[in-house]
């Protein structure tokens, strides 16, 4: 970080705090981080009430119709892939 | 350089002849702005998932990606996972079944039925100049390819592929353009992964990759890691991705752009539409395996090249034999019109839909939206030809993209996100939170050395301009009268909208 010029003097302070927070979260931390909030978002795909029925009929679909089946594996790959690759 | 031989040089000809015979078939019997703009709302679900996924790769995401994971290794892959599945499970499951449901051409359209015209306009004009300046950056990244490869001079190379891309989508619309994308993407797909093949094959496997990185460019310790720490100097540390790319510049991509929203707003049925954006959210999982990967194996053999953006043309050149040489070149030609003719057809229909009929034509009618549309198609292309000499000025592509993206990005997000989910936010609200962010990104960019660690910090400059973007929108909202009773109906997202 170089010596602040303009505006930028004003947000120093405020800059070096929020480095120093982030440089304390190490890697490991870091890729749960973003796995749990793949899970998360995957919680709140599959609670999207309606989905799992037809507009129409108001019958349930079977698992293969329901998109969000498809969205929670897409979703599951991906928390997999970071859990591997993080 | 090498030459291509005989039989690459044919497949490369003929893929050319079926691009334009695709544009001129698709273009018979188009009358309407919606034919023309739409593909007659009847384009097929896995057709447009390949379209978005191929459109959002390109020739930058080849150049430009390939030569940052010859850099800073396996984290470029951030860009297609966290940097795209999130944001487009949100995309499906919330904002596309909505904006399909309003029947709109644009997102500025709704914008301007949520908030007000000069909401609209202002963000048709950002969108629509973005775009026009991006076409240029992807004629440029072509040129570059076809330097290394042919030998070519660059303003033949641009000459080439603007005729190509122009004539066809200027014919056929965006049915054109999602049908030669879906042509597109399996040839990329296929394509890359022949390099990848080849490569991999070259170097022994994977242990033969990680062997030749830690000998040939010592000291790369995070090389083959998707995560990287807080501290890291180049743009990609864990913080950066996470808040800049995740939570602000891939939701706005995703849900805000125009190129990518107009494919799914041509599926026949909000049903066909959300499973669009899931199989391109799935086609998403695979993508670094063929772009990243062979960046990396561009620094396992080549380690001491120049210019990091000549890796997968070098790659393409020098590691596969005649005919395979053909089938890759025409992948990456693949990638690159993929990514000019979406950009092409969508700065048209704003132009058309958000600007010309809104402000010069208010009684225009389907058949003159679609002529207009088509002139502008055609004027925007001749203009994107000089504007590829001056993205070449830019050292890295793929970072002038995003630096790009980055200046409104945040404050774009910001309107369209509170619009949807915010009955509370107004017109004043929106213009505040545009001028605010806008204003940040531009600041937050100017002083970007003296505030930031990182040598390109614009994903922090995406996160802060957004959350100085919602900042001014709440406040903006909050001090001003609220929406008129029923004005927001139908315009804010509720749980039915989910539903089918």
């Amino acid at each position: 970080m170089t010596e602040p010029t303009g505006p930028a003097r004003l947000l120093k302070p405020f800059a070096r705090e929020l480095y120093a927070l982030v440089t304390a979260v190490d890697v490991s931390a870091a890729r749960w981080i973003f796995v749990g909030l793949l899970v998360l978002l995957l919680i709140f795909l599959l609670r999207l009430s309606g989905e799992g029925r037809d507009p129409v009929t108001g019958v349930r679909r079977p698992l293969w119709r329901d998109l969000r089946v498809y969205a929670a594996l897409i979703v599951s790959a991906q928390a997999g892939l970071y859990l591997l690759f993080g | 350089m090498q030459k291509l031989a005989p039989i690459d040089l044919t497949i490369i000809v003929l893929y050319l002849i079926g691009m334009l015979a695709i544009g001129f078939f698709t273009g018979k019997g188009q009358r309407t702005d919606t034919d023309y703009f739409l593909g007659g709302r009847k384009l097929k679900w896995w057709m447009v998932g390949m379209s978005m996924v191929v459109s959002d790769i390109g020739a930058l995401e080849l150049i430009g990606v390939a030569g940052s994971a010859y850099v800073v290794g396996f984290s470029m892959a951030n860009f297609d996972w966290v940097g795209c599945i999130p944001a487009m499970m949100l995309a499906a499951f919330i904002f596309v079944p909505f904006f399909w449901r309003a029947g709109i051409f644009t997102i500025p359209e709704y914008l301007g039925r949520r908030f007000n015209a000069p909401v609209r306009t202002t963000m048709a004009i950002i969108w629509g100049l973005f775009m026009c300046a991006q076409l240029g950056a992807f004629l440029y990244a072509a040129a570059v390819a076809m330097e290394t490869l042919l030998g070519w001079p660059l303003w033949t190379s641009v000459l080439l592929t603007a005729g190509v891309v122009g004539v066809y989508t200027f014919s056929g619309g965006l049915a054109a353009v999602v049908i030669t994308d879906a042509v597109q993407f399996v040839i990329l797909f296929f394509g890359s992964a022949l390099i990848l093949g080849f490569g991999l094959y070259r170097l022994g496997g994977i242990d033969g990759l990680i062997a030749a990185v830690d000998t040939g460019a010592p000291g790369k310790e995070h090389y083959f890691h998707l995560i990287l720490p807080g501290d890291t100097p180049h743009p990609f540390s864990w913080s950066a991705v996470l808040f800049g790319l995740a939570l602000v510049l891939s939701p706005a991509y995703w849900i805000g752009n125009q190129a990518i929203i107009q494919r799914n707003l041509a599926c026949g049925s909000v049903r066909d539409a959300k499973k669009s954006v899931l199989f391109g959210a799935f086609l998403k999982l695979f993508i670094p395996f063929v772009i990243v990967v062979p960046g990396m194996l561009g620094l396992a053999l080549y380690p001491n090249l120049g210019k990091p953006d000549g890796v997968y043309p070098h790659l393409l050149a020098t590691l596969l034999p005649d005919g395979a040489r053909g089938i890759v070149f025409a992948a990456f030609l693949a990638a690159l019109m993929s990514s000019v003719d979406s950009y092409l057809n969508s700065a048209s229909t704003l132009w058309t839909m958000d600007i010309h009929k809104q402000w010069f034509r208010r009684d225009a009618t389907p058949e003159d939206c679609y002529r207009k549309g088509r002139l502008l198609t055609g004027i925007f292309i001749v203009a994107a030809i000089p504007l590829a000499f001056v993205a070449g000025r830019f050292g890295n592509l793929f970072t002038y993209m995003q630096t790009m993206l980055s200046l409104f990005q945040g404050p774009t997000l910001a309107v369209l996100a509170a619009g949807m989910l915010w009955k509370r936010a107004n017109g004043t609200g929106a213009a505040a939170a545009l001028l605010a962010g806008l204003a940040a990104s531009i600041l937050l960019h100017v002083y970007r050395c003296d505030i930031f660690i990182a040598a390109d910090p614009y994903l922090y400059i995406a996160w802060w301009s957004f959350v100085v973007a919602l900042c001014a929108m709440v406040t903006g909202s909050l001090l001003s009268a609220p929406p008129a009773d029923g004005k927001t109906r139908g315009l804010t997202f509720t749980k039915e909208d989910a539903h089918d």
